[in-house]
């Protein structure tokens, strides 16, 4: 009893003295070098917070949230939520004309592209976006992209040897991985879109559904959902694994290898922007300019998310972006055809 | 005069909960982006190919599942009720560990059981029998018993609640004049719990109507797609808000057309057992047959508690999933993120409380006020009250969301991005569960009862108040416990309502398990149990009734 006291008792001290070093860290720093205005940043200030939405892991989001904190003092409140449904939740609150959302990242082309010609986005550029490879950068500046998505080939090696794992998109529709495999239903997963055309563009046609629905995968609403499927041995090949959902099980000891498809990687778009209902304007342009930040982009890559900077350093194991070979497609190519992709998946897949 | 306009006030307020989200709807079904009124959604929802399967699915599943369910809880809820099996009371606790386990886990144990690759109940069987065969989820029968797995446990608690009720003298009565305890039971005791079975046939239907974790989870994984599902996916890209909501509305059109057939098949009989002139209840002895009835209890709980809990609790304190379970792979880091580090993770758990305490806490009050209303024909239009306070149930919880949505976020009652809209929702969404409960206790407590305390000299709130408050406290609580419970997990409707702010446990372990990280769903789910069974327990020993509606032991 008093033994269990007692570590109350220090547990109570050394949780004191974090907060009283949390309040002495909070000492606000100078104007920090990636701010593309120090005007805005003063306005920034004063307005205090940011809310954003993305795609990445919860515990990243957390970690940037503190991370921006601790640069600017604003509070940044950031919300890990997928494509589709925050997509939803940005018309809805466009229809209602709330100010709520601040800024969104979305990987999700043909709803950026639907925000863009409805008028919803504030243009935006930060200074530093101009460092960023070129080939990734947006025609516009009412969304940029400062990391990509990553499609590949992932296995588990406890069931599928390195020899026989496919070593090429086509390999995948062998009879052989009936049972094998999942699929992410395009209705649900933006980038599951581009995935599709260019299985098509690679096989000329899309005969490929037949042969994949031969194949008898099991069909999910997310490329990452299906990851725990794959470790756990339920479906061990997996043709859509994406950067951070496939690292962060890897990264803890699941079985799970890479790989990259000989006919290039899907590269998908992930898009932020501003909205012009941002209730906190210029926080909203400073946060952006964090996001393209070198510090920020080292700190993704750290945590094996493809940045589209150049000079960034990879973490030992992982192939960064400007070392594969890549299949990208055009933003509004993949908006005009998102429909018509759809579409033919559900004639074969239902749904 | 004063007395009744209150009781109509209750009832405006109760049509303004209701109506308001649903004329919401209504409004987004004929009207076009620009406003315009328009009656495309309709012929969208009717004529598009891509809704007539999951329509078809959707009431197959829910038609099998409330067979099914009534089929599993009759027998279950007579024989824990009403006989001398052993182990009741362990069989009641599973029954509490049934209700309170959210769909998701559910799902998830099941997938991890049966999986037709990997699940552990097919590697077992095949390292038995050295073959190939076993059982795989991703069907249409893997969807349908999950469902059911969901459902089964509220058919239960309608008719065990019921059986406790029936007093012995008419079974006494049958067993004088010469009856087999077997005719007794066909012949008295079913008919007398009639209602009941047939309202657990319905509630179970429209529960397995509405569902989403296990369509989500079983169903789009083999390729069996649903109503809510597909109804979901429409508030995604492409937004068709309006063919969501037309395709809702019919929904709400069967659940009217149900209960009004429910209560033109009962409503002539009068069921009151509940009488002043006392009756004990005595336990019927099954001899050998309790033996059976054990096991067929016992293997019904362990597919819908022991199995998901243990697989829970196991994967919630394992460092790697695929790594073998046993100290080496032992982490409570799991718990640590949930609890400590994840920001998120602490906001919603601490949302979900408060809402589920003010919303269990509001939603019983109203709907034991209403119930009484109703049951006692205090207005006029008695029967538009109980189909009222019953209509958010069988709305899809994401459409009434939008309802909701459509209604609360514009002035004077701009709530958006504050709790008070989740406590809105969760109370017009649950209202039916608190009413149904109290429903039943109301109308199985007979007006005599009252009556004699008005001749006593007692005013008509002190005769409510001293006489029938203790009398269906049974029912309020039971509906309390189970709004309580349902708050705490709700999914469909905060996946719309929830602000970064505002976010909830369901919100919390949906989007854990969509981003592929099972541990961190177990260890949220765990969490949520061992708070649920606490707080049950907790209030079992409090206020010493047994919330499963039968008799204290």
């Amino acid at each position: 009893m008093t033994r269990t006291l007692k570590s109350l008792v220090v547990g109570v001290v050394v949780f004191a003295s974090g907060l009283v070093w949390l309040a002495a860290s909070a000492q606000t720093p100078a104007v920090p070098s990636w701010v593309s205005d120090p005007q805005v940043y003063a306005a920034a200030k004063k307005e205090g917070a940011v809310v954003h939405y993305c795609t990445l892991p919860q515990a990243y989001c957390e970690d940037i949230g503190k991370r921006f904190e601790k640069h600017t003092g604003i509070k940044a409140d950031i919300t890990r939520m997928s494509s589709g449904p925050q997509y939803s939740r940005l018309m809805q609150e466009h229809q209602a004309g709330l100010k709520v959302t601040d800024v969104f990242e979305i990987a999700l082309v043909a709803a950026a592209v639907e925000m863009k010609t409805k008028g919803m986005l504030e243009p935006y550029l930060p200074r530093d976006a101009a460092k960023f490879d070129a080939k990734y950068r947006a025609g516009d500046r009412l969304y940029n992209e400062y990391y990509v998505n990553v499609q590949f080939i992932a296995y588990n090696p406890k069931l599928i040897s390195a020899a026989d794992a496919p070593k090429r998109w086509k390999d995948i529709y062998e009879p052989k991985w009936k049972g094998k495999l999942t699929v992410s239903h395009p209705k649900f997963s933006g980038i599951t879109v581009d995935w599709l055309m260019w299985q098509a563009k690679l096989s000329g046609g899309w005969d490929f559904l037949q042969k994949l629905k031969a194949n008898d995968p099991i069909v999910v609403r997310s490329s990452a959902e299906s990851i725990p499927l794959l470790t756990n041995g339920e479906r061990p090949l997996n043709a859509q694994a994406y950067s951070d959902a496939v690292w962060e099980a890897k990264l803890k000891g699941e079985p799970l290898e890479i790989n990259y498809p000989e006919e290039g990687v899907v590269v998908s778009h992930d898009y932020t922007g501003i909205l012009k209902s941002a209730p906190h304007p210029n926080a909203a342009k400073v946060f952006v300019d964090y996001l393209f930040s070198l510090e920020h982009a080292q700190w993704l890559v750290d945590h094996y998310v493809y940045v589209t900077h150049p000079d960034v350093k990879a973490p030992a194991g992982f192939r960064p972006l400007k070392d594969l070979k890549t299949l990208i497609l055009d933003a509004e190519e993949i908006a005009r055809e998102t429909q018509a992709v759809r579409d033919r998946f559900s004639a074969v897949f239902g749904g | 005069m004063g007395r009744s306009a209150g009781w109509l006030a209750l009832a405006g307020l109760l049509a303004f909960l209701v109506l308001y989200p649903i004329a919401w709807l209504v409004v987004e079904s004929v009207r076009d982006e620009a406003g315009a009124f328009t009656l495309s959604h309709y012929r969208a929802a009717a004529t598009m190919p891509a809704f007539r399967t999951p329509a078809v699915n959707s009431f197959i599943l829910a038609t099998s599942v409330g067979l099914l369910s009534v089929l599993i809880a009759t027998p279950m809820a007579w024989a824990i009720a009403r006989t001398d099996m052993p182990g009741r009371g362990l069989m009641r606790i599973l029954v509490f560990g049934s209700v309170v386990t959210p769909g998701l886990l559910t799902a998830l144990a099941w997938i991890i059981l049966a999986g037709p690759n990997a699940g552990i109940l097919n590697r077992w069987y095949r390292a038995l029998t050295h073959g190939t065969g076993g059982v795989n989820i991703f069907t249409l029968p893997g969807v349908t018993f999950v469902a059911v797995l969901e459902c089964f446990p509220f058919a239960f608690l309608l008719i065990s609640g019921a059986l406790t009720l029936v007093s012995a003298d008419m079974e006494d009565a049958a067993s004088i004049l010469g009856s087999s305890p077997r005719r007794t039971l066909l012949n008295i005791t079913l008919p007398l719990v009639l209602p009941a079975v047939l309202a657990g046939f319905i509630l179970s239907f429209l529960e397995a109507l509405t569902l989403f974790s296990s369509p989500a989870m079983i169903g789009i994984p083999a390729r069996i797609f649903l109503l809510t599902t597909e109804i979901r996916a429409l508030f995604e890209y492409p937004r068709r808000v309006g063919v969501a909501a037309a395709l809702a509305l019919p929904l709400l059109l069967v659940t009217m057309a149900l209960l009004w057939l429910q209560a033109r098949l009962l409503g002539r009989r009068s069921y009151v057992t509940l009488t002043g002139k006392g009756g004990a209840r005595r336990l019927i002895h099954l001899g050998w047959g309790r033996w059976p009835m054990l096991g067929f209890c016992l293997l019904v709980l362990t597919c819908s508690a022991v199995l998901p809990y243990v697989l829970l609790f196991l994967h919630a304190t394992a460092r790697t999933w695929s790594a073998p379970l046993g100290p080496a792979n032992f982490t409570l880091d799991h718990f640590r993120t949930v609890l400590f580090t994840s920001s998120a993770a602490q906001r919603a758990i601490s949302n979900s409380t408060v809402l589920a305490l003010t919303a269990a806490t509001a939603a019983s009050a109203l709907g034991a006020l209403i119930a009484y209303t109703a049951e006692r024909r205090l207005i006029a239009g008695a029967p538009v009250l109980r189909g009222l306070a019953m209509a958010p149930m069988v709305i899809p919880g994401i459409v009434f969301a939008v309802g909701l949505f459509a209604g609360y976020t514009r002035p004077p009652l701009a709530l958006y991005g504050t709790l008070w809209i989740l406590f809105i929702a969760y109370l017009t969404k649950f209202l039916p569960y608190a009413f149904m409960n109290t429903a039943a206790a109301v109308k199985a407590v007979h007006p005599e009862l009252e009556e004699a305390a008005r001749i006593a000299g007692a005013g008509a709130i002190a005769a409510f108040r001293d006489v029938t408050v203790p009398l269906i406290r049974l029912g309020v609580l039971a509906g309390w416990f189970i709004v309580f419970i349902y708050s705490l997990r709700e999914l469909s409707a905060s996946i719309l309502l929830f602000t970064n702010k505002t976010t909830v446990i369901g919100v919390t372990i949906l989007d854990n398990y969509e981003f592929g990280s099972w541990p961190a769903v177990t260890a949220i789910g765990c969490l949520l149990l061992t708070v649920n069974l606490v707080v049950i327990a907790a209030g079992y020993r409090i206020v010493g009734v047994n919330f499963l509606g039968g008799t204290k032991e």
